[in-house]
């Protein structure tokens, strides 16, 4: 006789069980459908083209999102997940083999009968991993609530009964072949039980195993379980590159809070609060945590959302502001690193920038210096209230020239508020000049026509505005005949980059470049020989808008390596795990939380490593962080410093008009 | 309650360098922001509270031109039911007798309980017109007012005085209150806001609309003359304290001690 497996040997009452089967499908599918409508109550983001699919599949079925940084993590998912996937598909075969065709016989069967038993051994290994993460190890970053227990109890109990079932059943059966189920067979012959003891056995703990299969199914929807479909379904969103940015037509227009992707985020969030370890608001003790605003989101959305069939996305409608209470929103600081740190590429910034959107419209819980800069903006095109006549000072005996005074040329040097006001940071822009001249970099400025980028003004909420002044900005960049813009500020550079080219079809055709890319393509042309200014250790401070925005690490770096006598070495936190200054998201305008500030904790990091200059290549992170040398008691022994410069200080002669 | 808050959009003066137009009539405000007076904001905020508090409208005028209408948007936005422009072509030099007639015009087309002012504009720094208006309209009145809270058809304000104190009011309605800044604070305002009264119609009256006189307006029926502006002459040279930064710090510390400012 061919080996193969007796569906329900042993077991009567058919109906009843494709009775429970048939409920708790349908309990799922109608968890799973209002999910369905929730998510469609958001409305639609548009695509900014392109899809990686090989990636999305990696990390959906590979969970190589997981395993980054964290090995373990990643086992114990892959364990449990392809246990699960395995064993459900197991079964899932199983029935077409009893009601529609029969295959699963002979060698067939037994490599079957194998690999499920395998994938049982797995999927409790998993689940006995995660367990001792969770309960024994006490992994210091997790948080945990009940029903993370209530997920791992059942999963670990079913795979239990399963085995047990197996056990049993073998122990009962007499056959002409082997099995080969090493568990099963373990259990067979340990249980001790005769045969017609073991045949009672095996249909007490088959009904049992049955029905909390059936009930995993049927609560699959309304657990954490919820994040199988809506994780895998936001990587594949992310992957499509959607985006939330909106026109102000299009926002105008608006009849739910949130989008369609900021709904699967908050279902396909596991708490798992990788976020809320790299949150720079989280290090310093603020009071913000993406994790919670990712969670009293998504309990504000299904709350609003009602208990009836179909949600009510009327009811919801730009009451938002409120989903997550309080200040915490405002301590975001847009550095990405959350959404980054995210197996299931949920972007709690998104979120945050959506609530914040929606207090800056009602013009109450925003706090008053958010409001002075943002009225400074509107009035003086400069978040720094800075007279709009004296936008030129920084250039003052520099003889730079001036788009709006009638210059011509086709590279704009895009300066930016914070280097054309702060008195300090001018020297910046005036190092820039000095480089591109010795270079023979031809440049020119938008003077008068120069306006706040107002990518900040976006990151807090205030479309309006940002709109008002990005429309400015291009229309002066197509007004001179602008193909390329340089600028010094990784804010502008981020926003003409990403968000001004998909309002205006014109920024898709211009290159934009940040001022490190600029200067490592002038350092590596050899069009300037640069001299050493004396052996120093130098460490770079990664900008946000930068490196996790735009992905730019290695520019600044090899502008860093051509300059004779600077050595660079790297704090732990760098690249792409680079710790914010804390001035992103309008945070440069926010009161810090009571204890140390987040500059400070990046300041003593940079003291760690022996360098005596910080660089950096962004006007907020040098201000917040030459405070933070000061308030932090680094004075005289480190100093902040702009990449151009350095550069500026080794041109040959120093640094010349 | 109906509530008529009157407006006025200035140059932004506070942190700019002012320059004065040759002649001395007045000041170059071509490189100047410009804005809603600052005393009249917290006037709209006010009113916009009591309506949200009480019920009734808010209707924001001012005297003004095409260039004033993003002040009136801007009003609206933040919760005013109405905006009215009062055409300020018969206006010009008008002293704040002047207005105060083009307003009490308009104020006797609606029945209004109570009409809010700023305590002053930003500009000219007046604080008259509130005052002169209650004159006109025979109403009671009060200025710099800190606090306002309704019982019935009795208001009882708080006003400001010198020297930390405080006054305390009843007055019968309707009256006309002057507001000072920090009786509140105003909400921000933001651009999606006023785009969603964009196309709210804004009615524009003429003098002869408002019951006025030819001869009730402009520079010849002024009773204030303005017959120069001039930049006071530059007081006593500054000391410029010298030393490291902590004998600066102790120097300033001592001035301080010196004239009274540290008790």
């Amino acid at each position: 006789m061919q080996p193969f497996r007796e569906v329900f040997w042993n077991i009567g009452y058919h109906y009843v069980f494709y009775s429970l089967a048939a409920l708790a499908t349908g309990v799922c599918l109608y968890g799973l459908f209002r999910r369905w409508l929730l998510w469609r109550s958001g409305w639609r983001e548009k695509r900014d083209g392109g899809f990686d699919m090989g990636l999305v599949l990696r990390r959906i079925f590979l969970n190589t999102s997981i395993f980054k940084g964290d090995p373990l993590g990643g086992i114990t998912h892959v364990c449990i997940m392809w246990g699960f996937i395995i064993l459900f598909f197991g079964t899932a075969l199983s029935t077409i083999d009893h009601w529609i065709i029969s295959y699963l016989r002979g060698d067939l069967y037994l490599v079957y009968a194998f690999v499920l038993d395998i994938a049982g051994i797995a999927l409790m290994a998993g689940v006995a991993l995660a367990y001792l993460r969770r309960y024994v190890f006490k992994r210091e970053k997790m948080v945990t609530i009940a029903r993370d227990t209530t997920v791992l109890v059942l999963l670990f109990f079913i795979a239990l009964t399963g085995f047990m079932v197996e056990g049993f059943r073998l122990r009962a059966q007499t056959l002409s072949w082997r099995e080969p189920s090493p568990v099963g067979q373990w259990i067979a012959g340990v249980s001790g039980l005769s045969v017609p003891e073991a045949i009672a056995a095996h249909r007490l703990w088959w009904w049992i195993h049955a029905a909390s299969s059936l009930f995993l199914i049927a609560y699959l929807p309304f657990s954490k379980f919820i994040h199988v479909f809506a994780a895998s379904f936001n990587l594949t969103l992310e992957g499509m590159r959607f985006n939330s940015y909106l026109s102000l037509e299009e926002r105008e227009a608006l009849k739910s809070d949130f989008s369609f992707r900021h709904l699967v985020m908050c279902d396909a969030c596991t708490q798992c609060n990788r976020c809320a370890v790299v949150c720079p608001s989280s290090i310093a003790k603020e009071p913000l945590s993406p994790r919670k605003v990712i969670d009293e989101t998504g309990r504000f959305v299904r709350r609003k959302s009602g208990f009836g069939l179909v949600p009510h996305p009327g009811e919801t409608a730009l009451a938002k502001a409120n989903a997550v209470e309080g200040d915490p929103v405002w301590f975001c600081t847009t550095c990405s690193h959350c959404q980054r740190e995210c197996p299931n590429a949920i972007s709690p910034m998104d979120v945050i920038r959506e609530i914040r959107a929606a207090r800056v419209e009602g013009g109450e819980d925003v706090p008053v210096n958010i409001q002075e800069m943002l009225e400074s903006v509107y009035k003086f095109k400069n978040p720094w209230q800075g007279a709009k006549g004296k936008r030129m000072d920084w250039a003052s005996g520099l003889d730079v020239p001036v788009l709006s005074e009638g210059a011509k040329e086709s590279r704009c040097f895009y300066v930016g508020c914070t280097f054309a006001y702060d008195s300090r940071l001018q020297e910046v822009p005036r190092s820039a000049v000095a480089v591109f001249r010795a270079a023979g970099f031809g440049f020119a400025v938008l003077g008068k026509d120069e306006a706040c980028c107002s990518e900040f003004i976006r990151g807090v909420g205030e479309d309006g505005l940002f709109t008002e002044l990005a429309e400015g900005n291009v229309d002066a960049f197509d007004r001179h005949g602008i193909t390329e813009i340089v600028t010094p500020c990784p804010h502008g550079f981020h926003t003409f980059t990403n968000e001004y080219a998909r309002m205006r079809p014109s920024m898709k055709e211009r290159r934009v470049l940040h001022v490190s890319q600029a200067l490592e393509t002038i350092l590596a042309s050899g069009a300037l020989a640069l001299e050493n200014r004396g052996e120093r250790t130098v460490t770079f401070h990664d900008p946000c808008f930068l490196g996790r925005r735009n992905g730019v690490y290695d520019a600044p770096r090899n502008v860093l390596k051509s300059i004779p006598g600077v050595r660079l070495v790297e704090m732990a936190r760098s690249r792409e795990k680079s710790l914010c200054c804390g001035g992103g998201g309008g945070r440069m305008w926010v009161e810090a939380g009571e204890g140390e500030k987040i500059a400070e904790i990046r300041v003593r990091e940079a003291a760690g490593t022996g360098a005596g200059t910080i660089v950096t290549a962004c006007p907020f992170c040098f201000s917040n962080m030459d405070d933070a040398v000061k308030t932090a008691g680094f004075e005289g022994r480190i100093v902040v410093k702009d990449l151009t410069e350095l550069v500026a200080e080794s041109l040959p002669g120093g640094k010349t008009g | 309650m109906e509530i008529l808050v009157c407006v006025k959009k200035v140059p932004d003066t506070a942190d700019a360098e002012v320059v004065l137009k040759p002649g001395g009539t007045g000041i170059k405000e071509d490189d100047l922001a410009s804005g809603i007076n600052e005393w009249d904001n917290y006037a709209v905020e006010e009113a916009i509270r009591i309506k949200e508090t009480h019920g009734g409208t808010v209707t924001v005028a001012t005297i003004g031109s095409a260039e004033s209408e993003d002040v009136l948007r801007r009003c609206l936005a933040m919760g005013a039911d109405n905006a009215i422009m009062i055409d300020d072509a018969a206006f010009k030099g008008a002293d704040p007798y002047g207005i105060a007639r083009g307003l009490r015009g308009l104020a006797g087309k609606g029945f209004y309980d109570l009409i809010l002012a700023g305590a002053q504009a930003g500009d000219d720094g007046f604080a008259m017109v509130g005052p002169v208006l209650a004159g006109y309209l025979g109403w009671p009145h009060a200025t710099l007012v800190t606090s306002i809270f309704l019982e019935g058809r009795m208001i009882k304000v708080t006003r400001e005085l010198e020297g930390g104190l405080e006054e305390m009011l009843k007055i019968e309605l309707p009256a006309v209150l002057t507001i000072q800044t920090g009786i509140n604070e105003p909400r921000y305002v933001s651009i999606m806001g006023i785009r969603k009264v964009r196309a709210k119609e804004i009615p524009v009256l003429d003098p002869a609309a408002i019951g006025l006189a030819p001869g009730e307006t402009g520079v010849n029926a002024n009773l204030v003359r303005r017959t120069g502006l001039a930049v006071p002459p530059a007081g006593k040279e500054a000391e410029m304290i010298k030393g490291t930064p902590a004998e600066i710090a102790r120097k300033i510390l001592d001035i301080v001690k010196e004239r009274g400012g540290v008790v």
